[in-house]
């Protein structure tokens, strides 16, 4: 028996959904099953990994209808491509790549139709039940809280002011967690390119944050 | 210092993630006891850090799974289902073989429709399919003419008569023949017609119809010219070639009754005073004798097609021909039918020796009519007619003819028809004679 790929969130995740599929099951024996296209298998791969990939999409295009589609077009490739998958790397690296490699392209291809260009971040939270999700720290103030979550709007404003290059290493260091190694491995890069690349993007973005970050550091 | 500063914005992100080496990490950290800008740094790194780190996006729409259930099963139906019919196939390779088909279909019916457009129309074949014919050595333009040989009974009956030229002469016979020549317009005198009717000075002779049809006798030959070339008689010997006015033939005919054995063909676009011309396309070494047979059968058909067509101008419904040669004074083999009334035209040649008679049999209907319309009672009259060197063949009334002037335009209505001078100059060829009224000649 293998161990569990899901954390004891997503483990909590299914049973509040209900669903049915055991937990026991190993990510090889998961992967094993969606290669034999076992519905039970795609289904649970989908569900266990639909929220990863919806924030790496949201993070790296910035909007949640369109980060909602190209996550389900992402799944379908995924379950496309799965049997070729060949289990050198950790299945949620292999997902990470494919999800990178697409949201580059679609961006892309929304350059060339200048739709990006008519991207405002203040659009997609209107809605206040679309707002991005923040971890309170009970520990702060409301002023700190508050101010926090200013600047997370700031950040990911400047986010997308990013290169997509510069924008992927930080979204999957920074955000994602990944490490150098992962990173050069999903973005077939060197780990000094990587660092190299992590640097100026923080760099560049604290520069484009520093009052912001000043306040903050002074609060 | 203050280049120390600039390097360490260099590496502070290294320090966050503490990726340096012991060494570099000592020597910053005591860099940073005593730089308050790189502190500043530091610190602002380390918010960036922690608040990209804190940024969650929004929760999924309850209808994401749904949605993306929906369309898992979409892809599948689809990889399972492919292309209908053609499941295995890529619509690259299934364009293509449509293409090639099409293609395919596309030359057949271009080569097909010119075919059929030559045979029902005799237009349309080009030269692309003379050439080809030319290059397979099928032409018919470019075969010689097949010798004729006589046939057993032919050369035991000659012999017989002590040669071909000499049995002419001594039972006086006359050959009538036709040589018709005539070049299709339309394929641009490739494909001529040429009749060579001629009929040997044997016992059976031949006859025309009403309709202008030839009914062959047992050696009766017809043939066209590049198939057959027959010795003709010498000058001496008179041939009257009677070329008869033929309705305009159905299309029909061609296709109905030759298309299928593609032996022969006549030449299409029968109009009134045209000869009939007979052509043969293939079956080249063939017999003369198999060629004969078939003739014959194309005369009845002749017969049988062109009867019902609405006659010329010059010859009366009803009405028939035939050409007989009683030299030998043998029972004549016609194919009119007992009603027929006869009028009998004897030839002599210049020494006013009879050469043969000419025999127009009318059925008896028109027969009537004409009567009637002249005010004649005899149903028989017996012409004899005289053929000059010049052609002219004066027909006298021996019998009965109440009524001379009538009579006179009954010849009218008869001598219509036009006779051909068989054995004429090449250069006048062909002319016609006219049928004149040498009154009471032989009274």
């Amino acid at each position: 028996m293998f161990a569990s790929p899901l954390s004891p969130t997503e483990m909590k995740f299914n049973r509040v959904r209900g669903y049915s599929m055991s937990l026991n099951i190993s990510e090889q024996e998961l992967l094993q099953r969606c290669k034999d296209h076992d519905p039970l298998a795609l289904d649970y791969l989908c569900r266990l990994y639909e929220r990863k990939v919806f924030n790496l999409v949201y993070k790296m295009l910035g909007t949640q209808e369109e980060a909602e589609d190209i996550t389900q077009d992402i799944f379908l490739k995924i379950i496309k491509h799965i049997p070729t998958f060949q289990g050198n790397s950790r299945l949620y690296t292999w997902i990470c790549r494919i999800t990178m490699n697409h949201c580059l392209n679609v961006r892309r291809s929304w350059f060339t139709r200048k739709k990006f260009q008519t991207f405002s971040v203040d659009s997609s939270y209107s809605d206040d039940e679309r707002q991005p999700a923040t971890i309170e720290d009970h520990d702060k103030n409301p002023l700190e809280q508050a101010m926090n979550r200013e600047l997370q709007k700031d950040i990911q404003r400047s986010l997308l002011a990013l290169s997509p290059k510069l924008r992927s290493i930080l979204v999957l260091r920074d955000m994602e967690g990944f490490s150098y190694e992962e990173i050069a491995e999903m973005l077939d890069i060197s780990a000094g390119t990587v660092k190299s690349r992590i640097s100026r993007a923080r760099n560049t973005l604290r520069k484009l944050l520093d009052h912001r970050l000043e306040e903050g550091v002074t609060v | 210092m203050r280049n120390y500063c600039h390097q360490f914005e260099d590496v502070v992100s290294e320090y966050i993630d503490d990726i340096l080496t012991p060494e570099e990490q000592q020597r910053w950290l005591k860099h940073l006891e005593t730089c308050e800008r790189c502190q500043k740094t530091l610190a602002k790194t380390k918010l960036l850090v922690q608040s990209l780190e804190s940024i969650e996006p929004p929760q999924l729409s309850d209808k994401f799974h749904e949605q993306l259930q929906l369309k898992m099963k979409r892809a599948t139906l689809r990889k399972k289902v492919g292309v209908p019919f053609f499941p295995s196939l890529s619509p690259q390779v299934l364009s293509v073989t449509a293409l090639i088909m099409v293609v395919m279909i596309s030359g057949v019916l271009f080569y097909r429709t010119k075919e059929l457009d030559f045979f029902y129309n005799g237009k349309g074949k080009s030269d692309t399919m003379f050439s080809r014919e030319s290059e397979k050595g099928n032409s018919i333009l470019e075969k010689p003419a097949p010798e004729y040989r006589l046939n057993p009974e032919e050369t035991a009956d000659i012999a017989e008569r002590g040669g071909f030229e000499e049995s002419l002469k001594n039972e006086k016979s006359i050959a009538f023949g036709t040589i018709a020549e005539q070049e299709n317009d339309r394929t641009g005198g490739r494909a001529v017609g040429k009749t060579h009717q001629e009929i040997v000075p044997d016992s059976d002779g031949a006859e025309l119809n009403n309709s202008g049809n030839v009914h062959s006798e047992e050696n009766e030959l017809l043939s066209s010219t590049e198939t057959y070339k027959r010795q003709k008689p010498k000058k001496s010997m008179p041939e009257v070639t009677v070329e008869k006015e033929i309705p305009q033939t159905s299309k029909h005919y061609r296709g109905d009754t030759l298309a299928d054995t593609e032996k022969e063909s006549v030449v299409d676009n029968f109009s009134a005073g045209d000869t009939v011309s007979l052509r043969k396309d293939k079956k080249t070494n063939d017999t003369l004798q198999e060629y004969s047979n078939e003739k014959r059968g194309l005369s009845e058909e002749l017969n049988e097609i062109a009867g019902p067509e609405p006659p010329p101008s010059s010859l009366k419904s009803g009405m028939s021909l035939a050409l007989e040669d009683q030299s030998k004074g043998n029972e004549k083999k016609r194919s009119n039918s007992p009603d027929d009334i006869i009028l009998t035209i004897t030839l002599t040649d210049s020494q006013n020796e009879p050469l043969t008679t000419l025999t127009i049999s009318c059925s008896k209907t028109f027969w009537q009519e004409i009567l009637k319309r002249n005010s004649l009672n005899k149903q028989d009259v017996v012409l004899q007619g005289l053929l000059s060197d010049k052609g002219v063949v004066e027909v006298t009334l021996p019998e009965i003819h109440p009524d001379k002037a009538k009579l006179v335009a009954l010849l009218n209505e008869i001598k219509k028809q036009t006779i051909v001078c068989g054995n004429c100059p090449a250069d006048s060829y062909p002319i016609a004679v006219e049928l004149t009224l040498s009154e009471n000649q032989q009274e």
